[in-house]
Order: structure tokens, then C-alpha cells, then sequence
């Protein structure tokens, strides 16, 4: 397979094997920091699909180039508060372990 | 294939296992800077992925906000919540033979609907004239010429593919001629023509042709019928029953503007809203994250 010959297809895999490695890191993972990056890593595939099928494909115009501008601003808004909730429970359990922070007031 | 063609798969090639290794790396690293630094790579990849697929403006907002914004801010939280000195404790975690099973499984099914089982390339809109008793159908595709270009849609790249089809038997069609054009306004209200015409005789089936150069703005086409030889002042126009003030394609260099458009445009609340949404979060993030005065 040529990339230039099915360029959406190689996008859609290589969005593929991201998604499956942020799931993974989400899974595996006991640190509150690294899930938030699997959840950064998952997010990333899907707007490789979305930009991938609104360029390769042209469904409905700018309409998945519009809806990664969005996803991408969510992750940011989504990782501030992340953080500041992973800095609040460091303040409080003074570590950042996802299995041990199971009560929500000490 | 050209050799534009090979440095671009060269360059996806590169980009995609760059990505790939980042990703991996991003799961399994022992070093929490390590795995944060691997998502840099990612990140950057990704950016680098949205320019080859002519997303400019999605790769340079990839750039700034997550490279510069939310990568920066991981490493701040990595910086904050550890002591760097015992990476060993630092990237915990239980790698389960159930987690990569389940990652393998997904994987896999992912694989085979992408490959085998979807249908991914869209088939054009026909356009349907008459003329004479013939049934002249349109097609206009995207550059590569395999893919539909729906009717009023965005080509990105400059050139589109148009075709067109003529059942057998025709009559009085010894010659097809293809007339684009293009009608910008500049500053003054002076209206720019602009237009590309070409010709093929069509060989019982129809015939295609490739406009290339196309200047940006918004393109109408039709279909000439040259009769009697090909002397231009035979040609006629072939009367479409498409409304006239539609344009059939629009060509675009990038895709900054079409986005701006449709986020002035048709998503206009949705901005709004994210905006709010991205206010309220600032403000939570900084409630969260204050010092608390203990009296």
C-alpha cells in the first residue's frame, strides 16, 4: 500500500495503533499524570480521523476541520482543570496514585 | 509516480513512525519525563500530519495549543507532583496480560473495519442535463480523481477533475466542451472573470478532463456542444437545470479561511459557547489550584 494512493486509509491506521496505545496507557497506568496523557494520546486519533475524512473525503464541507479547532480547545480546558485536581490531591495525599486517592475528603 | 509523490510518501512514512514510537513509548516508559517528552513527539507528528493533509490551519493550532499549551502544562504537573530523583516510582503501572489483550482485540477489529469491510471513497453527484435527446451526465471530482467533489463543495488542492458522460447512441455530439469559470468581485465592485475551458472529443462513453491552476474563488461549469467541426463559434451551451447563483466547487488554497467562515458562520454558538466553557474552566482550574489559607 501507497500512501498516495489511499491516503485516508494509512491515516485511519496510524489513528488506529495512537488510540490503542492511549488505551492501553489508560488502562495500565496508576499515575493520574500519565492517564491524562493516554486521554491526550486518544484524543489526538480522533482528530486525525476528523481531519483525515473532512480532507480525504469532503462529507459536509469544513465540518470535521471546524470540529478538531473544538476538540483540540476542550483538551485544553480539560487538561487545566485536570491538572489543578491532580495538584489539589498531591496537596493532600502527597503522591499522585490513582488507587490510593479513593477517599474525597482525608 | 512523480517524484513530489515519493517525497510525500517518504515524509508521511517518516512522520507516521515517529508517531507511532512516540505513542508506544508514551505507554510503556518506566520515566514519567521520558513518557511526557514522547508525547512532545506525538504532538508534533500529529501537527506535522495535518500539513500533509492541508489542514495548515489545524497544524499550526495543533502547534500552539497543544505543543505550547497542554504539553507544557503536563510537564509543570510532572515537575510539581514529583520528586524527579525516584523516576523508579514515579511512571507506576500494572501491565496486565487483560489490558493488552483487550488493546490488541481493539486494534485488530479496527484494523479490519478500516481495511475490509468500510467503503470510504464517495462516489460523485450526478448531474443530469439534456439536450437534444441526449442525458449528459456531470461529475466533478477532487484532485486525485478518484474521490467525489460533492456539488458546492471545497477543493483544497488547486486542480479538480470533470467529468463528463454521454450514453450511446448521441446524436449532433461529435465534440464535448468543457467551460469553467470563476466570477470574483475586487475592492471596487469590478467584477473578474476568470475562465478555463477544455476540450476532448469524447469517445462514446464521455470524456474527463483535469483543470489545473485553478485560481481561488467560487466555480461554475457547464458543458459546450461543438457541432460541425470544432470552430469555436459552433459551440453552444448546454442549457443546465441547476440554479445559476450556486457555485458548483470552490477552490481554496489551505482551509484558514473555509474554517473561519463556518466558525463565523454555522458555529457560531458552538465558539461562544467553547469560549465560556474555556472561561469557566480557567476559573476553575485557579479555585482548584489556590493555596488555602488555614486559619
Amino acid at each position: 500500500m501507497i500512501f498516495s494512493r489511499h491516503p485516508l486509509e494509512h491515516m485511519l491506521l496510524l489513528s488506529a495503533v495512537i488510540f490503542c496505545c492511549g488505551v492501553y496507557t489508560i488502562l495500565t497506568r496508576k499515575n493520574a499524570v500519565s492517564i491524562l496523557m493516554g486521554v491526550e494520546l486518544v484524543l489526538n486519533a480522533a482528530n486525525i480521523n476528523f481531519v483525515a475524512f473532512s480532507q480525504y473525503t469532503r462529507i459536509g464541507g469544513m465540518h470535521g476541520n471546524v470540529f478538531t479547532i473544538f476538540v483540540i480547545l476542550l483538551a485544553a480546558a480539560e487538561a487545566a482543570v485536570a491538572l489543578a485536581i491532580i495538584i489539589g490531591i498531591y496537596q493532600n495525599f502527597g503522591k499522585v496514585d490513582v488507587d490510593q486517592a479513593d477517599n474525597m475528603k482525608e | 509516480m512523480g517524484t513530489s509523490e515519493l517525497v510525500l510518501n517518504a515524509v508521511f512514512y517518516v512522520l507516521a513512525i515517529a508517531a507511532v514510537a512516540g505513542a508506544v513509548a508514551v505507554a510503556t516508559s518506566k520515566n514519567i519525563v521520558r513518557s511526557a517528552f514522547a508525547l512532545l513527539a506525538v504532538l508534533f507528528s500529529a501537527a506535522a500530519l495535518y500539513a500533509v493533509m492541508k489542514a495548515d490551519f489545524i497544524a499550526a493550532a495543533q502547534v500552539l495549543i497543544y505543543v505550547g499549551g497542554i504539553l507544557v502544562l503536563i510537564i509543570f504537573a510532572v515537575m510539581l507532583t514529583h520528586r524527579i530523583t525516584d523516576v523508579k516510582l514515579s511512571n507506576d503501572s500494572t501491565p496486565g496480560p487483560a489490558a493488552f489483550c483487550a488493546c490488541l482485540c481493539l486494534l485488530f477489529s479496527l484494523v479490519v473495519v478500516i481495511l475490509f469491510t468500510a467503503k470510504w471513497q464517495r462516489d460523485p453527484e450526478n448531474v443530469v442535463v439534456r439536450s437534444e435527446g441526449n442525458e449528459i451526465t456531470l461529475r466533478q471530482y477532487q484532485a486525485d480523481g478518484s474521490t467525489g467533489l460533492a456539488r458546492g463543495g471545497i477543493a483544497v488542492e488547486d486542480a479538480v477533475v470533470l467529468e463528463v458522460l454521454v450514453p450511446r447512441p448521441a446524436t449532433h455530439l461529435d465534440l464535448v466542451k468543457v467551460r469553467a469559470w470563476s466570477t470574483t468581485k475586487d475592492k471596487d465592485g469590478k467584477e473578474n472573470v476568470k475562465e478555463v475551458t477544455g476540450q476532448a472529443a469524447y469517445d462514446q462513453t464521455g470524456m474527463r478532463i483535469r483543470l489545473e491552476n485553478l485560481p481561488e474563488g467560487d466555480w461554475r461549469w457547464e458543458v459546450q456542444q461543438v457541432t460541425g467541426g470544432t470552430s469555436e463559434a459552433s459551440a453552444k451551451p448546454i442549457p443546465t437545470s441547476s440554479p445559476s447563483d450556486k457555485p458548483d466547487f470552490s477552490v481554496s488554497r489551505g482551509i484558514t479561511e473555509p474554517v473561519a467562515k463556518a466558525l463565523a458562520g454555522d458555529y457560531l454558538f458552538a465558539f461562544e459557547a467553547v469560549s465560556v466553557l474555556l472561561l469557566a474552566a480557567l476559573v476553575g482550574a485557579a479555585f482548584l489550584a489556590r493555596k488555602e489559607v488555614r486559619e
